[in-house]
């Protein structure tokens, strides 16, 4: 097969990056200096779980996000610095609580999905022979139907909850993460101190935990940077097409939704803050994991 | 190479099987039917007094009462001998319409990715040449810009600013390409736009990465060694040689754009299948889903047989089993 | 370039977020909109049908010289005034019954032709068998153009009910049979109109065992196959008793005659499926291959119409979008004229800010009080079949909340049957009522939310308990199940999560009682007369009460309604049934009834808003006007 991924490539070990503390630190530092535009995704990101654990703490301009306080549709005013909503909900705490929302939607799927994705692709890739060939043959399915009728077919078998939006966004982003993972692992097979472990007798099981799993670790990171502010994306697209997260929840996909049924005299401000929110966290994960990318993907470490 | 191309093919059967059986499957688990909403005339508001005996009948009438493989070894029945079925919910032919949409699909999803490729290859070539400079953190946050917005709020965004700025849209009334040009590409420009926004990113993101990598390579080091200009060596060297996996990647994605410009299509009224998908999803219409779902995995399979035979042609490495 | 300025990116990131803000806000227009003014815009901006005095029709015969029906004029008091903005702009429903104005006849001749007519519309067509359709936008919407009733609601006094295909008609002493005298009318195919094509018709709209979304309730009045040809242009209709409501029903716009020669050679599926397949008698013929799904359909003038000189339009062309935003802009743009059907929720709370966004061009219009607001509780389970809870989830609920912030305004506090029908049901009278109260500050009474949580505890849950709302993502369903969610938690302590679906699903559950709570918005009324609410949402095994929610002596009462002739003691009857409903607590408990509103161009003359969005659909009566005056911004359309 002449498929290539281009998150897939290289693969030499970069488990010294999470080795201790001290280095660590030093590849934070590193990175800084190297990568400031990666440095700043990444304090825009540490600035935005800061934020979301805070609003989940109730440290909030309204406590509840939930509650209607005042008139709907308010712009903008001391007492309500972004305005109110659509039934009088104060937004600036609603976007401030919709930071958890969105990193427990993004982060979540993004862990259960890219490990998910790995341990699928690994296995498969070792098993072989017609398990492998007919697996693949369920991940060419899986990617050849549009996204969007697997999303919206599971958010109609399981209702509307966050966890099932996560559980959509997951099945969504499964087929191609198991893609890159199994042309990794192929990669790795043909590397020389695998061939040498094979050589000098090591079982399987170990040369995945010693050799291939540290070696997937870079691009666990990388895709998982990645794979955050895509998340976070689709949870907005499925509320827009009306099969995402509760009306209720506040999550930034949610309130932008409820703004494009407005015009605009009406719905600006909600489409601008949480649009600006969107728009910082998946811009961040995204220079984020750009840096990440340069950093630990071997070929690009010229520099 | 044939062997390669005949086993390939031959994939293709498992692969579309399965995809029909998983849209079957999830069709079936999928709460609601299309006898209900006809009944209701899928209107939230609009289901009254319909009776449920009636649903029963109509649920018989179309058949949706048979268990699950029967209708399912039926539709596949239908399938091979060429009979797409008709739509549960229109009651036509769903042949009259597919063809058509795919190929509005396949116009935007072209104008979107070229315009996508116009504007990202060269970000991306900055970017590589000029690695890690103020250039190189401009040219990516622009490539950035349209993958940090979900597309529904580009597209909403470019409908307000025409419409309350500009006081003007393009006009209703899909036309085609080959009738009246003009109209149809004032139609598509911007869904095309939306779609090249998204897009840039990736596409951005491949160039710069593939730049990084060929620029690294021995030739590209002698090309500098033998004293060509900057520019000579990333035009004649480096970026023929990126552009190889630009232009797979970009293949693959042209595959994923076909099922997936649906919000697209409906805020921006291009009457393709994303549009005709999301409507025979709301109404339960199965016969319409895999209909689509079919056509799309097959074409975009063969797209990547393609790219991946191409790819083998320009890349002399690669070896085919 | 040599030069390193120290340009962090972080600048850069906000360099871009603000020239986005910049740019979003400049696309907002100022973006300066306050909310809604509810009750002060929405009155004025409305050409609303009158006042919801009586909302029964009145049917007053036929122009010519048909006897007056004596069941037909036997539905009601006379109703309101209609079309006039003086009535419209009474704020609240008033249940003085006020002088049927008379049929005004001379604008036939002042009309105006030409102009194709662009129109814009929410939903795709489905089905386009009138008889056999469910809904108002898949069915009649769209194909209700091509057709003629035997009698129709008066498209200028939509109190009064009048020959269509019927020039004129008798009923027997005893009021169980009406004989039907037809104009002289002819088949878009130039056949003539044949009294045995209205027989075929009736009798296709009564079939047995055919689904019949919206016409079944003919079968209530008319055993199918007793109507007999008398002549060429005479129609004997016997019905099974002296009904109040029968003619109300027969003038529904559902009620469509086919012509025999070609619907009898159609099966079910073809007169679905293909609008081509069908011709009518109607003021328009659809162009043969012009609906593209999802797209747009055309319509083109009948010449042959027998109304001339009507219809005024050459003909219209309706686009269809989704996406209310887009739909809106497009109005905005003056791509299109108005909406279409002219007054659909759809597009409520938008079209008094898009008046003054086109300078005037498009005006508002609003029918009043046409859609119900409520909630939905499964009672067969639990803690649902309480009458006590299902009392107290209602009683905490601030209607006027509902209509201020649900509704933007565009809508009344209400109960079980339209707005004002029952003589103790005005809107005065009902805050008399628990559930309604008011303290003498305005905000809901303290005495209700006391009240309600006394029931709540009394029925073993003085802490409140947790459940679910069933709703779908979009419109005031969502919105509703939000705000009742917030207030029950607010009042009650109750822990509900809401679980939003498409609608698919959404019936999916109700059929299958899968459900505690559905919170509901925007249930339209089909008819004018209050023997609709029973229709749709007290028939049994029906979806709307799935559960089978009755009492014996509730379907004593609906039984008597329905041969109840005299006005006054059929309204008596609904009287009773709103005491029953009060103290009986059904499924279905009301938490507001909104308006409708639409848009149409100010140049666009003679439409008078029905009282009901099911009703007049034909289109035959409006014209274009170039030269019409442009009336001051915020008044709305003027008919």
């Amino acid at each position: 097969m002449a498929t290539r991924d281009i998150t897939a490539e290289g693969g030499s070990p970069a488990r010294n990056v999470l080795l201790g503390i001290p280095a660590a630190y030093r590849s934070t530092v590193d990175l800084a200096r190297r990568k400031p535009l990666g440095a700043v995704g990444g304090a825009i990101a540490l600035i935005l779980i800061f934020v979301a654990i805070a609003s989940r703490l109730a440290i909030l301009p309204v406590p509840d996000p939930y509650a209607s306080v005042g008139d709907i549709f308010l712009s903008p005013s001391p007492e309500y610095p972004m305005g109110t909503d659509v039934i009088g909900r104060d937004i600036l705490s609603r976007v401030l609580y919709g930071t958890w929302i969105s990193l427990y939607v993004g982060l979540g799927s993004v862990l259960i999905g890219i490990t998910a994705g790995f341990v699928l692709g690994i296995t498969s890739t070792y098993a072989g022979g017609f398990v492998d060939l007919a697996f693949q043959r369920v991940v060419d399915a899986l990617m050849s139907i549009p996204g969007l009728i697997l999303a919206l077919s599971i958010m109609a078998v399981l209702g509307s909850s966050l966890n099932n939006v996560i559980l959509a966004i997951v099945i969504g982003m499964l087929a191609p993460v198991i893609r890159t993972v199994r042309s990794q692992v192929l990669t790795l097979k043909e590397m020389d101190y695998v061939t040498a472990a094979r050589a000098i007798g090591a079982r399987p099981q170990r040369i995945v935990f010693r050799h291939i799993m540290p070696n997937c670790l870079a691009i666990y990171i990388i895709m998982a940077t990645y794979y955050l502010g895509f998340a976070i994306i689709i949870e907005a697209s499925l509320s827009f097409l009306g099969v995402g997260a509760p009306p209720d929840e506040p999550s930034w996909g949610g309130i932008l939704t409820v703004a494009s049924r407005e015009t605009p005299e009406t719905g600006i401000w909600l489409l601008v803050f949480p649009g600006i929110f969107i728009f910082i966290a998946v811009l961040a994960f995204n220079v984020l994991g750009d840096a990440l990318r340069d950093v630990l993907d071997p070929r690009l470490r010229g520099r | 190479m044939t062997t390669y191309i005949v086993r390939r093919l031959l994939l293709f059967i498992p692969t579309i099987l399965i995809v029909t059986i998983i849209i079957f499957l999830l069709m079936w688990i999928v709460p609601g039917d299309t006898a209900m909403l006809i009944l209701t005339g899928n209107d939230p508001n609009e289901g009254g007094r319909v009776s449920l005996e009636d649903v029963e009948r109509l649920r018989a009438k179309l058949g949706l009462d048979r268990p699950v493989h029967i209708q399912y070894a039926d539709w596949l029945w239908d399938m091979l001998r060429g009979d797409l079925g008709e739509s549960l919910w229109y009651q036509t032919p769903v042949i009259d319409e597919l063809g058509g949409r795919f190929v509005t699909t396949v116009q935007l999803a072209v104008m979107g990715m070229g315009l996508a490729f116009i504007i990202a290859v060269p970000l991306g070539i900055i970017s590589a040449v000029k690695q890690d400079t103020k250039l190189d953190y401009i040219s990516r946050i622009v490539a950035l810009l349209g993958i940090a917005m979900p597309t529904f709020l580009i597209a909403i965004v470019v409908t307000y600013v025409l419409a309350y700025v500009f006081d003007w849209l393009p006009p209703l009334d899909y036309a085609n390409l080959w009738e009246q040009p003009l109209t149809n590409l004032q139609q598509m420009v911007f869904p095309a736009l939306a779609i090249a926004f998204h897009d840039l990113a990736f596409t951005a993101r491949v160039t710069r990465s593939s730049m990084l990598e060929t620029m690294r390579d021995d030739y590209v080091r002698t090309a500098r060694a033998k004293g060509l200009t900057e520019m000579g060596v990333i035009g004649r060297h480096a970026l023929k040689n990126a552009l190889l996996p630009i232009i797979t990647v970009s293949g693959y994605q042209f595959g994923r754009l076909l099922g997936g410009v649906v919000i697209v299509e409906v805020i921006f009224l291009v009457p393709g299948i994303g549009n005709m998908l999301i409507d025979a999803i709301i109404h339960r219409d199965f016969v319409v889903i895999q209909a689509v779902v079919v056509l799309v995995a097959a074409v975009v399979m063969f797209l990547n047989l393609v790219i991946d035979l191409i790819y083998g042609v320009l890349d002399p490495r690669i070896r085919y089993q | 370039m040599k030069r390193r300025r120290k340009t962090t990116p972080s600048a850069l990131i906000l360099i871009t977020i603000s020239l986005t803000l910049v740019f979003l806000i400049a696309c907002g227009g100022a973006a300066t909109a306050p909310a809604p003014e509810s009750d002060t815009s929405a009155a004025p901006a409305s050409a609303a049908a009158g006042s919801q005095s009586a909302p029964t029709a009145a049917p007053s015969g036929s122009s010519s010289q048909a006897s007056q029906p004596t069941a037909a004029a036997a539905a009601a008091q006379p109703a309101a005034s209609s079309g006039s903005s003086a009535a419209a702009a009474e704020p609240t429903p008033t249940v003085q019954p006020v002088e049927v104005q008379a049929p005004e006849t001379d604008w036939v001749t002042r009309g105006k032709h030409g102009r194709t007519m662009k129109w814009v519309a929410r939903n795709n067509p489905g089905f386009w068998d009138v008889h056999y359709g469910a809904s108002l936008t898949t069915t009649l919407t769209p194909s209700g153009p091509r057709f003629n009733q035997l009698v129709e609601y008066n498209p200028v006094n939509p109190e009064e009910i009048i020959g269509d295909l019927a020039e004129s008609w008798d009923v027997s002493e005893d009021g169980t049979v009406y004989t039907f005298y037809l104009a002289e009318a002819n088949w878009t195919d130039g056949q003539p109109v044949k009294a045995s094509d209205i027989v075929y018709s009736l009798d296709r709209i009564t079939l047995p065992d055919a689904f019949r979304g919206r016409t079944n309730s003919l079968r209530n009045f008319y055993e199918h196959k007793t109507a007999e040809v008398i002549d060429e242009r005479t129609v004997r209709m016997p019905i099974k008793f002296p009904a109040a409501t029968f003619m109300v029903n027969l003038a529904s716009d559902y009620m469509k005659m086919y012509p025999e020669h070609v619907a009898g050679q159609l099966t079910q599926e073809d007169a679905n499926c293909c609008p081509e397949n069908m011709i009518g008698s109607g003021p328009f013929i659809f162009k043969d291959g012009s609906w593209q799904k999802q797209e747009a359909y055309e319509y083109v003038r009948n010449d042959d119409y027998f109304k001339a000189p009507r219809p005024y339009f050459d003909g219209f062309k309706v686009f269809l979008i989704q996406d209310v935003a887009r739909a809106i802009a497009t109005l905005k743009v003056g791509q299109a004229d108005g909406t279409y059907y002219p007054v659909l929720s759809t597009y409520t709370e938008f079209v008094e800010q898009l008046e003054h966004d086109t300078d005037g061009r498009m005006r508002a219009l609003f029918m009043e009080n046409v859609q119900r607001a409520g909630l939905n509780f499964n009672w067969l389970v639990e803690p649902y079949d309480d009458p006590r809870v299902r009392t107290a989830l209602w009683m905490v609920i601030d209607q006027e909340e509902i209509v201020e912030k649900i509704l933007r305004g565009n809508g009344t506090v209400g109960t079980h049957f339209h707005v004002g029908f029952a003589p103790n049901e005005s809107v005065e009278a009902l805050y008399e009522l628990p559930g309604y109260r008011r303290d003498a500050d305005g905000a809901k009474a303290q005495a209700d939310l006391d009240e309600a949580r006394r029931l709540l505890a009394e029925a073993g849950y003085p802490e409140g308990f947790s459940g679910t709302i069933t709703s779908i993502l979009t419109g005031c369903t969502a919105t509703s199940a939000q705000l009742v969610k917030d207030i029950w938690k607010r009042e009650l302590n109750l822990e509900m999560t809401i679980e939003s679906s498409d609608v698919a699903t959404l019936y999916a559950k109700w059929r299958s009682n899968d459900y505690g709570v559905i919170v509901g918005c925007g249930s339209g009324i089909i008819l004018p007369d209050p023997s609709d609410i029973l229709n749709q949402w007290y028939g049994l095994d029906t979806m709307r009460n799935s559960g089978n929610w009755t009492t014996t002596e509730f379907e004593a009462l609906k039984a008597a309604q329905a041969k109840e002739l005299d006005p006054d003691k059929r309204k008596e009857l609904f009287s009773q049934m709103v005491e029953l409903l009060r103290d009986e607590v059904p499924h279905y408990l009301p938490t507001g009834w909104m308006h409708a509103g639409g848009t149409l161009d100010y140049r666009i003359r003679n439409y008078h808003v029905p009282r009901t969005i099911q009703m007049i659909h034909k289109l035959d009566h409006m014209w274009w006007d170039e030269d019409a005056e442009k009336p001051p911004i915020g008044t709305g359309y003027q008919p």
